[in-house]
């Protein structure tokens, strides 16, 4: 490895652990490297402002608005009586319901902590009074709101359709497989805990409730076919879903359920400012630390690195998938697309892997890192809405972990189950 | 604040003028990043310094602010110096032909905000530190 690549790298890692932000680490180790090889600092503005300025990543507030809203609006709480209505009488029920809810709406809202809040602050409550374990509930949670970034639509996404430069659309839609088979193996794990602790099943609801749950529910169901009906059929592109999703919530918030008032806007717009502020910070930092990867050839010296490690794409793939373990462990998402994919770009061209089938099992790979600790976002919320700490739900969160990398594994080896359906569109 | 978004929010809603969008977008992302340095919002990584004891915890937080600034320090500066060479070639925009030292200009200007707000969220640290240590 060159100097250039260890200097960079280095105080990077000095800086995240000395508790830097990780925008102000990726941009001052970028600083402190050009500046001691005298490389062109002058240029260092204009490369982050460029990557600030791309059109595509307003998507980025929107998607954060419209999780916002449609939680005020009253869609997540309506999902949950419905599946509780049709699943609740089977075992494990209230486990089933979690992940039922946490899909619809991970199919609405483009962030993984966005879904974990919205389901988990009402689901997580009824699965204690049920009597799972609250470390095991909250780390239920937690992995199906890491399936918020996975099934679409997904800042996660917009951000690896950016710097890879592919297209979104078909990203969104392959996602769809991997979420769907992650929400299926979540509920069969929460099924087994439920059998394992012998965990009472809820009445059975009449045929009428379950009707009225429905017609309540409709509109929060509609909202996915909505959305990724239009994203498929090519109607509108991701940017503009994410603006038709918040008109929607408004919509369902102002007008048919009637939660919402106008009032609550302003509020909601700064929230969703300050949530894509720390976002695009780390993409401004991160580009120009991405940018230096790039011209100082330390991108290409890793791949060639790693190349030399294997020489079939599947052993290559599961190297990947350890780093991108690890790494998650430490940064998160939106920084780890900046750093490892000028590293992986060149490495997917030379062994002929599909960018499209890569960003689905890298963007599944950070899911797992945002419930892995010490640094998971996933794990912060769900420590912050049930008050158990840091260790307990690392514990908790262990069976659900395990699945989700079996998951990871079949979606890495088996690329059919992301690009079947985009395969079907063109 | 909020007049700014709003304003941005239109625009976008009725896919008017990407350009101006895309550069007000520039002038968000800064205010709102400052705004949430106030209330250390940005992502961290914590686990090691939360063990350390109160006295090198505030040594640490004044040793942040002092990176953190050095960082919007060369942000600021060339920042600046960029504006200055658009406002010197008179660089215009492509699409709208606006000028382009002030879509620019939010750099300098978001860093020198970025700068103020990340030690107003230090000097607050210290304070919670100090109270912590006391009781």
């Amino acid at each position: 490895m060159s100097a250039t690549a260890i200097c960079l790298f280095a105080s990077f890692f000095i800086l995240l652990f000395l508790n830097v932000p990780i925008a102000v680490a990726l941009g001052l180790s970028t600083v402190i490297t050009m500046f001691a090889f005298e490389l062109p600092l002058p240029s260092l503005p204009s490369t982050m402002f460029s990557s600030m300025t791309k059109f595509t990543l307003l998507a980025i507030p929107f998607f954060f608005l419209a999780g916002l809203i449609m939680e005020r609006a009253g869609i997540s709480k309506r999902l949950i009586a419905f599946a509780q209505a049709m699943t609740g009488h089977y075992r494990g029920g209230m486990a089933i319901v979690a992940v039922i809810a946490a899909t619809f709406f991970a199919s609405m809202s483009g962030s993984g902590p966005a879904t974990m809040a919205a389901v988990g602050a009402i689901v997580i409550p009824a699965m204690v009074k049920q009597g799972y374990r609250k470390d095991q509930s909250a780390g239920l949670l937690a992995t199906a709101g890491g399936m918020g970034i996975v099934l679409p639509p997904s800042i996660a996404y917009v951000v690896y359709g950016v710097v890879a430069e592919v297209s979104i659309g078909k990203l969104f839609i392959a996602g769809i497989v991997p979420g769907l088979l992650m929400g299926l193996c979540l509920a069969i794990t929460g099924y087994v805990i439920a059998r394992k602790y012998d965990i009472p099943t809820l009445p059975k609801a009449s045929r009428q409730e379950k009707w009225k749950a429905f017609k309540e529910a409709s509109w929060g169901l509609l909202a996915p076919l909505i959305i990724l009906g239009g994203i498929y059929s090519g109607l509108f592109t991701p940017t503009e879903s994410a603006i038709v999703a918040v008109f929607y919530g408004l919509f369902v918030g102002l007008f048919v359920y009637k939660e919402f008032s106008l009032k609550e806007i302003p509020s909601l717009l700064i929230e969703s400012a300050k949530n894509t502020s720390m976002i695009m910070l780390i993409v401004a930092a991160a580009s120009s630390f991405a940018w230096l990867l790039t011209v100082e050839g330390i991108a290409q010296d890793m791949a060639n690195m790693l190349m030399g490690l294997a020489d079939n794409k599947y052993t290559i793939l599961f190297i990947i998938t350890i780093i991108l373990l690890i790494a998650g462990m430490f940064v998160d998402a939106i920084s780890a697309y900046y750093i490892f994919l000028p590293i992986f770009l060149p490495i997917l061209i030379a062994m002929e892997i599909d960018p499209i089938h890569f960003g689905v099992l890298m963007t599944l790979n950070l899911a797992i890192g945002l419930v892995t600790p010490p640094v998971g976002l996933d794990l912060y919320v769900a420590c912050g809405l049930t008050g158990i700490s840091l260790k307990q739900i690392s514990i908790g969160v262990i069976p659900f972990l395990l699945v989700a990398i079996f998951v990871l594994l079949l979606v890495t080896y088996i690329p059919a189950l992301s690009l079947w359906l985009p395969g079907l569109m063109d | 604040m909020a007049n700014v978004l709003s304003r941005y929010f239109l625009n976008v809603s009725l896919s008017m003028t990407e350009e101006l969008t895309t550069n007000l977008f520039a002038y968000a992302i800064f205010i709102g990043a400052s705004l949430l340095a106030r209330e250390k919002g940005h992502l961290g990584f914590s686990l090691l310094t939360d063990y350390l004891p109160p006295k090198l915890q505030i040594i640490i937080a004044i040793l942040i602010g002092c990176l953190t600034t050095v960082f919007f320090a060369v942000l600021f500066w060339f920042g600046l110096e960029m504006v200055m060479q658009q406002y010197e070639y008179q660089q215009k925009t492509p699409a709208l032909g606006l000028d382009e030292w002030i879509m620019g200009l939010s750099v300098p200007l978001g860093s020198f905000l970025c700068v103020l707000r990340f030690w107003e969220g230090c000097i607050l640290e210290i304070k919670t530190i100090r109270g912590r240590m006391k009781s």
